[in-house]
């Protein structure tokens, strides 16, 4: 697209490009009083009778710093695709971890220098229970559930049934 | 001072927050003989657990002064601590917790620890050392290196150490014959709320 090389008006260049303005009209004498963000502002607040709605120009005396620093601090292109992809491969990824061997009391895979997740939770479940195996653990449930139906039954009270507090426990 | 070493941990913790976790942690381990609790948290309490046992070695009028300032629940653990605790380590100098990594306790993935009283009945390496053996014997192998100095770890200060351990390994030989291998899923704890998804 051919650039048109004509340079904005005056006007134009005092209430928006403080820095154009000066480059295009260098011999303009600047202002020492006031900033030049705050005598843009008062230009543009008398001019607000003009095509600028109202929501551009800004409340004089409250965004001066603000207001430079919004218009200054903004990206020039869109980021490439390349320099994306450098910043997100620029070793952040996740590292794999290597430092792994073989428990010596089940044989599973383990981290280095860890214990073994299953034998510690199968151990302090025994430690628990007196080192029964799972069948010795459910017979003696299972005589306990029937040693309290007995005495339900002789108080002359209806049994309970392990299937109905199971469903229960579930929900 | 930059670049100088702290001598205690924060946890994060304001002064009093820091005491009272300590104190609890120091409790537990003695009411229970074995806690799970993050890495750091352990490192923090293996200091003040083993300096509240050197107390109940001690055993003086002031040493029970000093050890019931800093447990709680004092009437049920000092009895505990001045009584058998002092017992089983009379002749072990020092080092009477260990600290042992373990897998994440939490779906938080904190990296967590094992703190144990040593030849405790709940003594986490005494245990595993039993159940290599009971491997390596199932299997017909021989001993590694790596097991023997654990062997001597956990025999050395032990009363009745070679007996105890024995009868630890013909109970995991007979739950390897019944073919118990334990638990076959190890879950982590919940931390985060579980959120309705709406796909």
């Amino acid at each position: 697209m051919a650039a048109c090389h004509i340079a904005p008006s005056q006007s134009f260049l005092a209430a928006f490009l403080p820095v154009a303005r000066a480059a295009l009209l260098p011999q303009l004498p600047r202002s020492t009083s006031r900033s030049h963000v705050a005598s843009r502002i008062a230009s543009l607040w008398q001019s607000r009778s003009s095509l600028l709605p109202a929501a551009l120009i800004p409340i004089p005396g409250i965004l001066e710093g603000l207001w430079e620093g919004i218009l200054r601090a903004v990206p020039k292109k869109k980021t490439s695709h390349m320099k994306k992809r450098h910043r997100f491969m620029a070793g952040k990824g996740l590292k794999d971890v290597t430092a792994l061997n073989k428990c010596s009391a089940c044989g599973k895979l383990k981290r280095a220098h860890v214990l073994c997740p299953y034998c510690v939770q199968s151990i302090r479940k025994w430690f628990g229970n007196g080192f029964k195996t799972e069948a010795e653990v459910k017979a003696q449930k299972d005589t306990q559930w029937d040693e309290m139906n007995e005495r339900l039954q002789k108080a002359g009270r209806k049994p309970l049934l392990k299937e109905d507090v199971e469903d229960l426990a579930k929900t | 001072m930059a670049g100088g070493l702290v001598k205690y941990r924060k946890l994060g913790r304001t002064s009093s927050h820091r005491k009272a976790l300590l104190r609890n942690l120091v409790t537990s381990l003695i009411e229970h003989e074995s806690i799970q609790t993050t890495w750091h948290k352990a490192k923090e309490a293996q200091r003040m657990a083993d300096k509240v046992i050197t107390l109940g070695k001690k055993n003086t009028e002031a040493s029970k002064r000093s050890a019931m300032s800093k447990l709680f629940r004092p009437h049920d653990i000092l009895p505990r601590l001045f009584g058998p605790l002092a017992a089983r380590y009379a002749d072990r100098p020092g080092g009477y917790t260990r600290v042992l990594r373990i897998e994440p306790i939490k779906e938080d993935q904190a990296p967590s620890a094992i703190l144990e009283l040593v030849d405790g009945p709940k003594d986490m390496r005494f245990a595993m050392t039993a159940r290599t053996i009971a491997k390596t014997r199932t299997n017909e192998q021989e001993l590694n290196d790596m097991t023997r100095a654990n062997i001597a770890k956990v025999t050395r200060y032990r009363k009745d150490a070679d007996g105890e351990l024995e009868e630890m390994v013909q109970r995991f030989e007979r739950l390897e014959e019944e073919s118990d291998e334990g638990v076959e899923e190890v879950k982590k704890k919940r931390v985060y709320p579980k959120l309705e998804r709406s796909r």
